[in-house]
């Protein structure tokens, strides 16, 4: 049993740690706490099912248009609600992003009600066994192209010269405009790709998830709990503490009881704040000359 | 003073925060080729003036021009394609990032043909060797240097340098000096704030004086090798 | 206060006294209802408008209060007054609790701890139905004051006046002490807190907790007039409602937060039919205020002279 829970952990994980990250790269080059990245999240998923619901469009098409609308989302978020706050306490931003979530949130009831919904599952191949192991197929592709994004992602950041201005501006905003660096148009760039991140998240999980309005709001404390326990700030950290976050929720569920499920990342996030506030990996602040 | 003709230009030049005048009137020009030192004390505007000419405080009057043409008001990154560069006073370094992809990110905006890599390590032998090195495990010293290093990779037309000398111990001060000696002589335009008036003089043509945001006075740098004792007493007091 | 002063003191009283006589049964309800959130927003604005620190506790406290209260009438029949001092005490335990951790984090830990707070306390009452009966919500019995019966919304309406005034009376006189100068110093600058004799620390610990007693007396006061509580009543929607009045009233001003609830308690009932569109509309004023008017409205009227002072003395 306990190898099984682990590996549909790792399938949950996957979700959490690409919303974790999402919302991680955004803190990174912003300084904002996105409290509305779950609901980006959600609007995705919501979008993908009215796309294949209601003009029947194929799946891969509706994926990109996800990716595409929620590009532009997170760019006319920077620009129409973030940009004006650029000198206001941080504080009314972070109260702008409150904001954001609930409108997202009241939008997507207004228009599909409250009721869940679910689309049919994705791919229908029989489920991968390993000894004792069942990967069901869902879960394998959510691991798999999680995997694989993953790599890219870093390898990105690592080598392109995106992912160096990334950091740059990470390391000292100031820095980077004396570089040339147009910061204002990077932050609103980060603010179109951490959206887009939460648009790879949708798209993965829409087939197997119920959809409702409160699931951003639901999967935010899970990126909350992931991004604690990996290390507030660290890309490395959300990814691995996410992970783990899906891990601990499964365990939790199949040894002391399902209702744990949900209270998991709660503790998660109140025991390691109380406990090791600089997480579990426990690398101290990034460093700023 | 016959400088030639100016790349930089500003005129009567003023800028705040919030309510607080910072600058009031500021004037100078520097010449191609020309290093010009500003001075004042504490809290006279040298630092309001330099972050108010690469775009980071809006300037609320007077003018700004480079080779002739108006600039005032541009944001920090159109200021820095056009050639000012600033070394600030805080370094405003990547700690997180390598010596390399520092100084690589110094040249990867600029709109100019610049120097190569190894053109700029020639000046600093000591970040050649410690290239993979990751900045915030430098020395204060080499910290300043890859300031520079990383501002020449900019190809700046002029070179705008907020206390080179500032926090860091004798022996590297006059290495400093040398630097931007040498700069100079390979034709760098620079406006030099500086503390120091040791390396002031040693370094400028000319100099302006700046006191609660205004410039009251000008004069040739040899007036502050003759006698920078005096001199420092005449306008710092 | 001058002869003026308190004679209009007395007469603005003596309104506040006499809706009762007049109103009828809704109105009087929604009057009932703006008290609640009046409490409510008295408490908040001091978190998050006076001390400027960004808490999802406040459903949390509101709920604790109307729980607590609820079981001690119910549960134990401990007589009105013990349970409603029972509600703030717990409120302020709460709040006591969640300040230790807003001492040595980072801003948006507390928030996150916040919230996770409050979502593992909704959690709580529905798996914890011995004591809460679950998601069938749990009833509030009738109340009565010293053999005195206060069953219908008018006679609560007093009651509720009166634990308001006292409110106003004590978060006023706070804030104008030098633990209230020290606090607003934390907003802007912890050394400026420490320079006025005050650790900071003590500062943050003092405004959670009198939060605590606040809002959660507000909560005792919310399950009285409702006559039963569940669990959904403490989520993220009344969060909301929370938010939208502490910052549409206006940050830091305790006569924004009484223009704050009065603005928005009486609204949300015309909205409550469609789906989500409480959410939009509140969301939407949030944004606004945020955009356009960050002092809220009683910064609007603050910008007439003859509101200023007054406005600006609590």
């Amino acid at each position: 049993m306990f190898a099984q829970l682990v590996v549909s952990g790792i399938g949950q994980g996957s979700i959490y740690a690409l919303v974790a990250l999402g919302m991680t790269i955004l803190f990174r080059v912003t300084t904002v706490v996105n409290f509305a990245h779950g609901e980006l999240f959600m609007a995705g998923a919501f979008l993908i099912y009215a796309l294949l619901n209601a003009l029947g469009v194929p799946y891969a098409a509706a994926a990109l248009a996800a990716l595409l609308f929620l590009f532009l989302f997170g760019n006319a978020v920077e620009r129409l609600l973030m940009r004006p706050l650029a000198n206001a306490p941080h504080l009314s931003l972070a109260m702008m992003t409150v904001a954001l979530s609930y409108l997202l949130r009241g939008g997507v009831r207004f228009l599909w009600g409250g009721n869940v919904r679910s689309l049919p599952p994705m791919f229908s191949f029989a489920p991968i066994e390993v000894g004792p192991v069942v990967i069901d197929a869902q879960d394998a592709v959510i691991i798999a192209s999680t995997a694989a994004l993953l790599v890219l992602f870093f390898a990105l950041m690592r080598y392109s010269r995106f992912g160096k201005e990334a950091q740059a501006v990470t390391d000292s905003t100031r820095g980077a405009a004396l570089v040339g660096i147009n910061v204002a148009a990077f932050q609103r760039t980060m603010w179109g790709v951490a959206a887009m991140v939460a648009a790879v998240a949708s798209i993965l999980v829409a087939p197997e998830t119920m959809l409702y309005p409160d699931m951003g709001a639901r999967v935010l404390l899970r990126a909350f709990a992931a991004m604690t326990l990996g290390g507030f700030g660290s890309l490395g950290g959300a990814v691995a503490g996410g992970i783990l976050m899906g891990i601990i929720e499964q365990l939790a569920g199949g040894y002391v009881s399902t209702a744990m499920i949900d209270i998991a990342s709660y503790i998660v996030i109140i025991a390691v704040l109380l406990l090791r506030p600089s997480g579990l990996f426990g690398r101290a602040e990034v460093v700023r000359v | 003073m016959a400088a030639p003709e100016s790349v930089l230009a500003v005129n009567r030049l003023a800028a705040s925060y919030g309510k607080v005048a910072a600058l009031k009137s500021a004037s100078l020009r520097v010449g191609a080729g020309e290093a010009v030192a500003l001075l004042g004390a504490n809290g006279s505007g040298k630092t309001t003036l330099l972050r108010t000419l690469c775009g980071f405080l809006p300037p609320a009057g007077g003018e700004v021009r480079l080779d002739g043409v108006a600039i005032t008001g541009l944001p920090p990154h159109k200021i820095f394609a056009l050639g000012i560069v600033q070394v600030s006073q805080g370094r405003d370094l990547f700690g997180s990032l390598s010596v390399l992809d520092n100084l690589r990110l110094g040249a990867a905006r600029r709109r100019r043909p610049g120097p190569e890599l190894a053109e700029v390590f020639d000046y600093f032998p000591q970040l050649r060797e410690r290239q993979r090195q990751l900045v915030y495990t430098l020395s204060g010293g080499e910290q300043q240097m890859v300031a520079l290093a990383r501002a020449l990779m900019s190809a700046p037309k002029i070179l705008l340098l907020d206390e080179p000398s500032g926090g860091l111990a004798p022996r590297l001060v006059a290495e400093i000096g040398r630097i931007v000696n040498a700069l100079k002589e390979k034709g760098a335009t620079m406006l030099l704030v500086e503390q120091n008036l040791k390396l002031a003089a040693m370094v400028a043509d000319r100099f302006y004086i700046l006191r609660d945001g205004e410039t009251v006075a000008e004069g040739d740098a040899a007036v502050l090798q003759a006698d920078h004792k005096a001199f420092a007493h005449a306008y710092y007091l | 206060m001058s002869r003026g002063g308190a004679a209009a003191v007395a007469a603005l009283l003596i309104l506040l006294v006499l809706p009762p006589f007049f109103v009828d049964d809704y109105v009087q309800f929604i009057l009932d209802l703006i008290l609640v959130y009046v409490m409510v927003s008295f408490g908040f604005n001091i978190v998050l408008g006076y001390a400027g620190q960004l808490a999802f506790a406040n459903a949390a406290f509101f709920g604790l209060g109307a729980y607590t209260l609820a079981i001690c009438l119910g549960r134990l029949d401990w007589p009105f007054p013990a349970a409603l001092f029972a509600a703030a005490v717990v409120g302020g335990a709460a709040g006591l609790l969640v300040s230790l951790p807003a001492l040595r984090l980072r801003a948006y830990y507390l928030a996150i701890i916040t919230l996770a707070f409050g979502e593992l306390l909704r959690w709580t009452y529905v798996h914890a139905s011995g004591l809460t009966r679950g998601s069938s919500g749990l009833g509030v019995p009738a109340i009565s004051i010293f053999g005195i019966p206060v069953a219908s919304d008018r006679a609560r309406y007093w009651l509720f006046l009166a634990l308001a005034g006292l409110t106003l009376w004590g978060s006023a006189n706070l804030l104008r002490s030098r633990f209230g100068r020290a606090l607003v110093a934390v907003r802007g600058n912890e050394a400026a807190a420490a320079a006025m004799g005050l650790a900071p620390a003590v500062v943050k610990i003092g405004a959670f907790a009198w939060s605590g007693v606040v809002v959660a007396i507000g909560g005792a006061m919310y399950a009285l007039l409702l006559g039963r509580i569940s669990p959904e009543s403490f989520g993220l929607s009344q969060l909301l409602l929370h938010f939208s009045i502490v910052m549409i009233g206006g940050l830091g001003s305790l006569v924004g937060s009484v223009l704050g609830a009065v603005i928005l308690t009486a609204a949300p009932e015309l909205l409550r039919d469609i789906p989500g569109l409480e959410e939009i509309i509140f969301s939407l004023l949030l944004i606004g205020v945020l955009l356009f008017m960050p002092k809220g409205v009683a910064g609007l009227l603050g910008r007439l002279a003859l509101f200023r002072e007054r406005l600006y003395l609590t």
